[in-house]
């Protein structure tokens, strides 16, 4: 079947006109009578049955070559109030066809045609209610979907139920998996149905029967309205949506009805088929080539040019599908000649091919598109210098939404010359300086000359340059004070600039956020870029279906970019794109976008993503970031309840389940002494057995049921906790170390327990006349007050001394400190830098607050200090050769510090 | 200061166990050869006592005028690293352990820096100097290959002293070198008897069969002996006859732990287990001691058929620990796989 024609936009533009003519017409037409004027336009319309039984006519008026052609189509089951739907289709191809055979093409498209006129009973059947409202309705998709929003706000609140055992439930697949076959269906059998799930299916998961559907051509939403055409009801259906159902009388099928659906849709259509497989054999054309050659649709094309009432009917019916696509399709400037100016330069990425030539043509952003504009209309006013508005612009949003062709756009659009820096320009302070003053600036010679003028507006008038600073968040190590650089400029600049970055919320932006006017650019909707995609996919020659399309717009997030990419890629070897295609091509890409690591545990440990991956797909998202996943896996692995563990009546044996999770974290340890000698040996061929072992393998054992949420790993703060504890543990150690006997393991295992409780005690029995008890008791071990507090962090459990230190009361406290700090300490430290700077001060400035050694401890010191003077001359007399530059500068220091000393000294003597 | 600080003995004359060691070392201190020396045994038996004593023996009382200095050594490739080194003028201590994968080139330059000067203080009885390396077991191979080249070239002007927990991870180039002195741990009866002594300078009174339980807690860990003695004292005095011994808090903590896992087994528990676990290792609690006292916690506390098993997986887990780097990943192994065997058990006792 053809679809080139889906989205004819022109064509589209003047058949909407007349369908709302018609509409009017139809509804002043007490006879339920439907002109239709324009021999292109094909329109379908179905009696109010339930009421008067009649027969539905459609006339269409034709041009004068061509004939009527009436259809009489039976209904099918579920749709048998229909039966009497007389379908009058008028088309100069149908006549063609009748007249016997032009070329395959036509009359493929007929058959086509013709498959989707059995669709379109079922979309016409609901047209029985609500006839009043139907010519609205029908026009305006946007009340459908407002509806609908309604219609789930008003769900929300009735409906309470557990999350956490919804997902559960979810994650869990369906009960049969499997069970039933499901059938191959006619290729858009679907299309223009519109289904709502409630309940669970046994055989299908609610995302694979969403798939099923689509596959088809059919859409599906999430709650019940007057286009749905089906309910499908499953197990414990919801009752908000039955109700629905019931009042806009929508037929309910469960899933049986489903696959009956698509399943007779093949048999059906047989019997057509055969009509038309006939005559292709007569045409000699074989019938089997589906994907037409780039020849035969070169004569395609040829031929809509002769015929260009092509069938319509196709675009019609996505134009209902989807009331947005249905609003004025914009691409009057692709017009044919520039089309064919592009086809010469095959060259060009889609990318800038199709790339938006002014501020129209760029898909959503309207209202940033005006601010933008409105703000470069203030520059060129001269406003933006009295208005005391920001210089500059700050576009923000995700990457190929088009802000920076929207910046480029709209400063041509509004006369000024754009000139850009991105990330591949150095953009450190200096560079930006010389580079971008001279344009920020602008000083004339007329300036210094006449200083009673204006230079401000005049200048920029003439001079008319925008700068626009692309990837602002992008500014590295190599930019150094380029930021700063930036908003110095913003503050004093003459010309506008527009910076754009992707993360808003980055650190780097947030002080250039300050000075500028912030636009937020949001993903467009699905619908909108379809707009533009259609008509490239028809240029280029490739077949699709708007529910692929979709699917891969939705994929890439709203990155027209990314879908216009991966498109021209499959374009290469197919002009062809299915629903089934589109999802291959959606899941090969999905492996090149980085994935954040919370889904990709879930990948590893969630029963259906488990299933549906395979070893080397589990190998790869482990590769997705082998530092983290192993943590990952580690961190989560004993939250999940593994399918493994249940026994033949479904429930979780334990012992099972213990041993399962033990070979997990066998496995998972492993996985570490791979790491460790991999690390160790810098063999990294190691990598992708860490990989099977700390990822693929736990997620064997324990695959299955969440059982709460994923965490981040809490090793890596663990981690650097125990490095702040080692390091402290050591700082104590090494004052102490004179005193005691033992090394550090010891230390911490018996020192600190019996030090928390002799530096505590006398002050828990005491209060505050412990106090000195205290402090002598830390000066005999050269504990200074930071190693006294880190002590008390260091206990575990219930009689650590954090806990202790609780019950002390903050008078205690607060003289404990008063006192330390009063006294001096001794240290068994020699820091030259310490001591020489705590000499100097109190030589000259005493203060009371600082600390004041008493003199037997400067005497000890200097004797010391002497000894330590002597030892360097004799080491450094002995000639060592490998003295090192360090070693050389505590020498000095020391003799500075002995020098101060013998200063003190002597004023001592003379007091 | 604690009582462990406070009454140790500082001269060879006043030690009190081991008296064929102590009359060694005053022999060798005679000698003007002494040797280099490496003291070895389990902790708290009184090694680095005896170190201390054998320096006073050596140089005098001089060797008691200690300081810490601070120095800054550069790695070729540029690092600077920090040591900590505690000198007097007679003797210089090192805890290399602490620059674990540096300590190389702070082997090389600090010891070649001290073996390279000779004795200046003329009135001193040896022309050598002592260079004390403790936890010497924590070398690396390359520190310990720097080492025994200078121990020959420089044996002139330096000896070394080395103090470890077992000589294992000596390699044996150095074992050779020295002379290899075990001081085991103390008997009971020896802690017994020092623990009276300490209680009879501090003047409190200490029931014996107190003295002894703590003896027996210990596990013949003379400075954990006398720690736990002064901890008593704090806690409860007069002592009484059967008074509870206070355990350090690390040990209280695994025991909570073992309670743990023997109450419940299930990933909901071993989730918890994992968070004490964390807390363990965070308050730098060696992960090995973690698994060793945890096995012999479990063991006491299970089926007489389960003990062997669980000294099995903990021999098991603890060898693969030293292999990796991340010591919870195997911790929680092997607590899991504990918790599997004892269910196991528990199910099919059940079942009978």
């Amino acid at each position: 079947m053809d679809i080139r024609n889906y989205f004819n936009p022109v064509t589209n533009k003047s058949k909407r006109k007349k369908d709302n003519e018609q509409s009017k017409k139809e509804d002043d037409d007490s006879n339920k009578r439907v002109k239709v004027v324009d021999p292109t336009t094909f329109f379908t319309k179905n009696k109010n049955e339930e009421k008067k039984k009649e027969k539905s006519t459609i006339e269409i008026k034709d041009s004068p070559s061509n004939e009527n052609l009436s259809k009489k189509v039976r209904g099918k089951t579920d749709i048998d109030k229909n039966k009497d739907n007389v379908i009058i289709i008028d088309d100069s191809v149908e006549s063609k066809k009748i007249t016997n055979k032009k070329k395959t093409n036509s009359s493929k498209e007929v058959k086509g045609m013709s498959e989707s006129i059995v669709k379109k009973r079922a979309s016409t059947s609901k047209f029985k209610e609500n006839k009043d409202k139907e010519a609205d309705l029908a026009n305006n998709k946007a009340v459908e979907t407002k509806q609908k929003e309604e219609q789930e706000e008003e769900e929300k609140p009735k409906k309470k139920f557990n999350y956490r055992a919804y997902l559960a439930k979810k994650s869990a697949g369906p009960k049969a998996p499997g069970s039933k076959v499901i059938p191959k269906g006619k290729e858009n059998c679907l299309l223009g149905m519109t289904f709502v799930f409630t309940g669970d299916l046994s055989s299908i998961s609610r995302e694979d029967a969403t798939d099923l559907v689509k596959r088809y051509g059919g859409r599906v939403t999430g709650a019940p309205s007057s286009k749905t055409t089906y309910l499908v009801v499953g197990e414990d259906p919801g009752a908000s949506k039955l109700e629905k159902a019931k009042k806009h009388n929508i037929k309910q099928i469960d899933e049986d009805g489903l696959l009956n659906l698509i399943g007779s849709s093949l048999n059906e259509d047989d019997e057509q088929e055969s009509k038309d497989d006939i005559d292709i054999v007569e045409t000699n054309k074989p019938e089997h080539i589906k994907k037409p050659l780039p020849t035969s649709s070169k004569k395609s094309e040829k031929l809509s040019e002769k015929l260009p009432e092509k069938p319509q009917s196709l675009s019609s019916i996505i134009n209902r599908k989807s009331g947005k696509m249905r609003k004025e399709v914009k691409i009057d400037k692709m017009d044919i000649d520039e089309d064919i100016k592009y086809r010469n330069n095959d060259s060009l990425l889609w990318v800038d091919k199709y790339k938006p030539k002014n501020v129209n043509e760029i898909i959503g952003h309207k209202t940033n598109i005006d601010r933008i504009r409105s703000w470069l209309k203030d520059w060129k006013s001269g406003a933006i210098f009295k208005k005391d508005s920001p210089k500059a612009l700050l576009l923000s949003g995700p990457p190929g939404i088009g802000k920076t062709t929207a910046a480029i756009l709209c400063s041509e659009a509004e006369g000024f010359k754009p000139i850009e820096f991105n990330a591949s320009d150095a953009r450190s302070k200096n560079i930006l300086k010389n580079t971008l003053s001279d344009l920020i600036g602008n000083h004339t010679m007329t300036e210094y000359f006449n200083k009673n003028s204006k230079p401000n507006t005049k200048i920029n008038n003439d001079i008319n340059n925008v700068i626009i600073m692309d990837e602002v968040d992008g500014m590295s190590s190599g930019d150094r004070g380029g930021n700063a650089e930036l908003i110095q400029m913003i503050k004093k600049t003459k010309t506008p600039i527009i910076c754009i970055c992707n993360d808003r919320q980055s650190p780097k932006i947030r002080t250039l956020a300050n000075y500028t006017m912030d636009l937020r650019f949001r993903r467009p909707d699905a619908a909108a870029i379809m707009k533009r995609i259609g008509p490239i996919c028809q240029k280029e020659n490739l077949q699709f279906l708007p529910n692929s399309i979709e699917q891969i717009i939705q994929s890439t997030q709203s990155d027209i970019r990314q879908v216009l990419n991966s498109l021209a890629t499959y374009r290469l070897k197919a002009t062809r794109i299915t629903y089934d295609d589109s999802k291959e091509l959606v899941k090969k890409s999905e492996k090149d976008f980085s994935q954040n690591p919370f889904s990709l545990v879930q990948k590893f440990f969630n029963l259906s993503e488990y299933r549906s991956a395979s070893f080397a797909d589990r190998m790869d998202y482990f590769f997705e970031d082998y530092e983290l996943m192993p943590l990952m896996i580690q961190e989560n692995y004993l939250q999940i309840s593994p399918i493994l563990a249940k026994n033949e009546r479904g429930k979780v044996d334990p012992v099972k389940a213990l041993n399962l999770i033990s070979e997990a974290s066998d496995s998972i340890a492993y996985g570490d002494i791979i790491n460790n000698t991999l690390r160790r040996t810098n063999n990294w061929s190691l990598l992708s057995v860490q990989g099977s072992f700390s990822c693929a393998r736990p997620s064997y054992f324990v695959h299955g049921l969440a059982t709460g949420q994923y965490n981040f790993p809490g090793w890596l703060g663990q981690n650097s906790k125990a490095g702040k504890y080692k390091r402290c543990l050591h700082e104590i150690y090494s004052h102490s170390c004179q005193k005691i006997s033992s090394n550090l393991n010891e230390f911490r295992q018996e020192y600190i327990p019996s030090l928390t409780q002799s530096l505590l005690n006398p002050i828990l029995k005491n209060g505050v006349d412990g106090v000195p008890d205290v402090i002598e008791e830390m000066d005999s071990y050269f504990i200074s007050k930071e190693d006294f507090d880190m002590i008390m962090e260091m206990g575990v459990g219930d009689k650590s001394g954090e806990k202790m230190l609780k019950k002390i009361d903050s008078n205690t406290k607060r003289t404990f400190t008063r006192l330390y700090n009063k006294e001096s300490h001794p240290t068994s430290f020699i820091a030259p830098i310490t001591v020489n700077k705590k000499v100097k001060v109190e030589k000259v400035v005493p203060d009371a607050e600082e600390i004041i050694d008493n003199d037997e401890n400067i005497d000890d010191n200097e004797d010391e200090n002497e000894e330590d003077i002597l030892n360097d001359k004799v080491l450094s007399a002995a000639g060592v050769k490998n003295k090192t530059k360090s070693k050389a500068k505590t020498t000095s220091k020391r003799a500075s510090t002995s020098s101060a000393t013998t200063k003190r000294k002597t004023m001592k003597r003379k007091k | 200061m604690l009582w462990v600080d406070k009454y140790r003995p500082n001269s060879l004359e006043k030690l009190d166990y081991h008296e064929n060691i102590t009359k060694q070392l005053k022999a060798l201190t005679q000698l003007n050869d002494f040797p280099h020396i490496i003291f070895y045994g389990p902790p708290g038996a009184g090694k680095k006592t005896r170190i201390n004593c054998v320096l006073k023996e050596l140089f005098g009382s001089g060797v008691e005028k200690m300081k810490t200095i601070q120095k800054e050594y550069q790695t070729p490739s540029g690092r600077k690293i920090d040591l900590n080194l505690v000198v007097s003028n007679y003797h210089i201590e090192l805890n290399p352990g602490q620059v674990t994968t540096q300590d190389r080139v702070i082997i090389q330059n600090v010891i070649k820096e001290i073996a390279q000067t000779q004795q200046i203080d003329s009135t001193a009885q040896k022309r050598f100097k002592v260079v004390l390396l403790n936890e010497a077991d924590h070398l690396s191979k390359d520190a310990q290959h720097a080492l025994r080249r200078t121990m020959e070239k420089y044996s002139a002007n330096l000896r070394l002293i080395l103090c470890c927990d077992n000589t294992s991870k000596i390699i044996s180039p150095i074992q050779s070198r020295c002379l290899l002195l075990r001081i085991s741990a103390p008997e009971e009866k020896d802690i017994v008897n020092i623990l009276n002594q300490v209680a009879s300078k501090e003047g409190i009174k200490l029931p014996q069969k107190f003295a002894y339980t703590i003896a027996n807690k210990s596990n013949r860990n003379l400075r954990r002996a006398l720690l736990m003695l002064e901890t008593a004292r704090v806690q409860q005095y007069p002592f009484s006859e059967d008074q509870n011994v206070i355990l350090p808090d690390w040990e209280v903590y695994i025991k909570n732990l073992t309670n743990m896992i023997l109450q419940e087994q299930s990933p909901e528990r071993a989730l918890q287990v994992r968070g004490k676990l964390y807390e363990l290792i965070t308050h730098c609690i060696p992960p090995t001691l973690i698994i060793k006292t945890l096995a012999i916690e479990l063991a006491q506390n299970v089926d007489n058929q389960l003990k062997g098993r669980i000294f099995q997986e903990a021999a098991k887990y603890e060898a693969n620990l030293q292999k990796g780097n991340k010591a919870i990943f195997h911790i929680e192994a092997f607590v899991i796989k504990v918790m599997a065997i004892y269910k196991k058990y528990i199910i099919d006792m059940t079942k009978f």
